[in-house]
């Protein structure tokens, strides 16, 4: 046996020792799920890049995706998976996919659907965030959603579409869907990577962002369960109950007939043990106002179980009631086996825009720590009808800042803080779940939120260490004016819609020739974050506890606030950078790549692929990328030699995959 | 340096030759002009103002601060992803990707109303004369995030 089975055989003997459960991370070397693992856990037992060595990490291989669709994309979010030697990933404007030999990048095969206007007309366009394998063994496949909502199986060794799957290999996603949708322009799409369990492909549903709706008659977002082989639909769970079904006297007056959305555009995890699906559901149309859908809405901005093999609803938790925040749950539930109090529980934790993981007994639904229904403050918006009540996590403590008082201001120096004050008093200010307002003139213009209307966290979700019990999240602090301003005539049916009371004046400009102008509703102080910083952090939580073990800034300080002539002479401290950055954990580190760019230490402009100490989040070395993270890294073995790979684009810098290594001495 | 267009035709063959040659642009911009110096002016912001609304808003939100899946375009994100590039860089890439739906479909004139109007909410000054249309994609002028003191 030569070395290069060694790793291997070593992943294998972890993996046949380890006990039963649904979280082992990603297993022998390989990625074949989004997540890592069913329980999206974004681990891997793997140990050959090390804090010894991170910082030697050299460019194995980088694929770029440019000419995988009529034009470059500048926002690759897909996370690859590697089976048996393979990368495959969505790429491109038409999100195609594409296998890649694991060692060198090279292209091996490429599937791409023109879906003309239906593709054009697409509410979630682009690459995407990824796709699913499936193998019995005998076969293996490829499954993906594209820009246009069908379901498409390619052989995994050829790329060509499996005939015996559906009609020539696609299911049309807008057909069987216990709704009547145009087939060009029906308004559902995806984002999102299936995700196969037990022979069954599962798909959730996505819509264009709500925060201005054209109607609040949106089309719908149910969950859809299918047979792997035929493409046969299984089941159907109406995440907005029809009449009459469960959760239906949720919704008051007529809304249940003329509201839609409720669709999970976020990644699912799976126990397949207990045979359940956990669906992250969005909220329904109308991300601001809730005056057309009076009630609580069930299963919008809910934790939902639900039978993988039936798509019977286990149990549910609704996280926030008749929500008019956008708190969308962004992400697929992390399934943790943890110990609280001497007991094993089978949990699952939930990370969220508020900034909260909310943390459940996966089996039965019930918090593990008390989740409270406290008094909130009521909307005064025309129609609305927002909930007395929130629900309250009570443990662990957020892992982002909630709300927003003048403490939360900038105070760089005494002049900013003074601004940012006088800024803030143009707006509503208040704790987590104060209400939008209608915006005004010169006030209050909106509401401020904090975490901003895309978190906290986001699609990208979190990761666990199933070693450690360890929890990773990374989180953006930032802020969001919440105004509503009635839409345009011809624009849209709902009484209101997100936006700012436009000033009057704005056409004469008062400012002074050159110099910055300050716009009525940007919260920015001089170009600066109106909030302190950081702007971008991760945190590790122990979930065995519900306690916060570290919390680090991640990302060097952006150039404009190092040089910021208003911060002169002073010593700030990193301030981490904004982005949508997922985490990857391994044996001993936790990775990930800066949002946006910088210089960088060499003098580049790009970002670092940072690598922290898991234990302690202690900087672990960092490698320099030509542009930001925008998909989440994953790691696999290919001929003894750990990879790395990260989607990365931006600015000028379309989308490329880049895989790292160390090098061969 | 106020109150100026700036035209710099040798340049736009560069900045047709794709990014690397809006890159190239941007470099030999070394020390010209910047978005501190009234490049565009207010009834072009104005004029991009209504086309953002229909053609943009949807994704990047009605105050510019972005959605999961388009990022914002003011703030420090916008700043961290275009300053130290040029305007030339910044239109190029609406011109090739923008809207998403329908790449390609904003004439000139639209496209240099919305960067003038991404400019005006991101805290540029406003001159006198207008951004150029018919160069907007080839514009030296370089975006830099603190006023150059």
């Amino acid at each position: 046996m030569s070395n290069k089975y060694l790793p291997l055989l070593a992943s294998l003997l972890t993996i046949a020792s380890l006990p039963a459960s649904a979280q082992k991370g990603a297993a022998n070397g390989e990625w074949r799920t989004y997540g890592g693992d069913l329980a999206s856990t974004r681990y891997a037992p793997l140990d050959q890049i090390n804090k010894g060595n991170f910082n030697q990490l050299e460019v194995a291989w980088r694929f770029k995706t440019d000419a995988l669709g009529p034009r470059p994309e500048f926002n690759l979010q897909a996370t690859p998976l590697m089976v048996d030697g393979v990368v495959y990933s969505t790429a491109g404007t038409r999100r195609a996919v594409v296998a890649l030999n694991a060692a060198t990048g090279e292209l091996l095969w490429m599937h791409s659907e023109n879906e003309g206007k239906r593709g054009e007309n697409a509410p979630r366009q682009l690459s995407g965030r990824g796709l699913a394998y499936w193998s019995d063994g005998k076969e293996a496949r490829i499954i993906y959603v594209t820009p246009g909502y069908r379901m498409v199986a390619l052989d995994a060794k050829t790329g060509i579409p499996v005939q015996r799957f559906g009609k020539n290999g696609i299911v049309d996603l807008k057909l069987d869907a216990d709704q009547t949708m145009d087939l060009d322009t029906g308004e559902v799409g995806l984002h999102a990577a299936p995700v196969i369990a037990k022979d069954v492909v599962i798909v959730g549903a996505a819509h264009r962002t709500g925060a201005r709706p054209k109607t609040y008659r949106n089309q719908r977002g149910f969950v859809r369960g299918f047979d792997v082989r035929t493409g046969k639909r299984l089941w159907i769970f109406h995440t907005l109950p029809a009449p009459g079904e469960p959760g239906s006297e949720t919704w008051e007056g007529d809304s249940i007939r003329n509201n839609g959305n409720v669709g999970v555009w976020a990644q699912m995890s799976v126990d397949e043990e207990l045979g359940l699906v956990y669906l992250p559901v969005e909220m329904p149309t109308g991300d601001h106002y809730g005056g057309h859908r009076p009630g609580n809405g069930l299963f919008g901005e809910s934790l939902v179980a639900a039978d993988l093999r039936t798509g019977k609803v286990k149990w549910y938790f609704q996280l926030v009631h008749h929500g008019v925040w956008d708190h969308d749950i962004p992400a697929a539930p992390i399934l943790a086996d943890i110990v609280v109090d001497g007991k094993p529980v089978k949990a699952a934790a939930q990370p969220t825009k508020q900034g909260w993981v909310y943390v459940f007994d996966r089996v039965t639904g019930k918090p593990v720590w008390p989740i409270e229904e406290r008094p909130v403050e009521q909307s005064d918006v025309p129609f609305e009808k927002t909930s007395p009540t929130q629900p309250f996590v009570t443990r662990p403590a957020p892992f982002e800042r909630q709300g927003v008082t003048p403490d939360d201001l900038i105070d760089f120096t005494p002049e900013l803080r003074a601004e940012a004050l006088q800024i803030a008093s143009r707006y509503k200010m208040g704790p987590l779940f104060t209400p939008p307002v209608v915006s005004r003139f010169p006030g209050p213009l909106g509401t401020l939120m904090l975490p901003s209307i895309t978190g906290g966290a986001n699609w990208q979700g979190a990761a666990f260490d199933p070693e450690t019990k360890l929890f990773y999240v990374y989180s953006v602090t930032g802020i969001s004016s919440l105004g509503l301003v009635k839409p345009d005539p011809g624009f849209s049916d709902m009484h209101y819609v997100l936006g700012v009371a436009p000033n009057p004046d704005a056409a004469t400009s008062s400012m002074k020739e050159g110099e910055r102008e300050a716009p009525s509703d940007q919260l920015t102080v001089r170009g600066l974050p109106m909030v302190k910083p950081p702007y971008g952090r991760i945190t590790a939580i122990d979930l065995n506890k519900g306690d916060i073990v570290w919390q680090i800034a991640h990302g060097d300080t952006p150039d404009n606030i190092k040089n910021h002539p208003a911060l002169k002479g002073l010593t700030i401290p990193r301030t981490g950078r904004p982005g949508r950055i997922g985490t990857l954990v391994t044996k001993s580190l936790v990775i990930a790549g800066e949002g946006g760019f910088a210089t960088t230490p060499t003098g580049q402009r790009g970002a670092m692929l940072r690598a922290y100490d898991k234990a302690t989040g202690a900087d672990a070395g960092a490698v320099y990328m030509p542009a930001p993270q925008t998909g989440s890294p994953m790691t696999y073995m290919m001929d003894g030699k750990q990879y790395i790979v990260v989607a990365i684009s931006g600015g000028t810098y379309s989308g490329e995959l880049v895989a790292f290594r160390l090098p061969n001495n | 340096m106020n109150n100026r267009t700036y035209l710099l035709r040798s340049r736009r063959t560069l900045a047709m030759m794709g990014l690397g040659g809006l890159v190239a642009a941007g470099a030999l911009a070394q020390g010209g002009p910047t978005v501190w110096d009234g490049v565009y002016n207010a009834e072009q912001a104005e004029r991009g103002r209504e086309i953002y609304a229909t053609t943009c808003a949807l994704c990047h939100g009605p105050a510019l601060g972005g959605v999961e899946s388009a990022p914002p375009l003011t703030g420090d994100q916008f700043n961290a992803n275009w300053s130290g590039t040029t305007i030339a860089d910044l239109a190029e890439r609406i011109r090739i990707s923008m809207p998403v739906d329908k790449p390609g479909t904003l004439s000139r004139p639209q496209l240099a109303a919305v960067v003038a109007y991404i400019l005006k909410v991101d805290g540029f000054p406003a001159g006198a004369a207008e951004l150029d249309p018919q160069l907007v994609t080839s514009s030296p002028v370089k975006i830099i995030s603190n006023k150059p003191e």
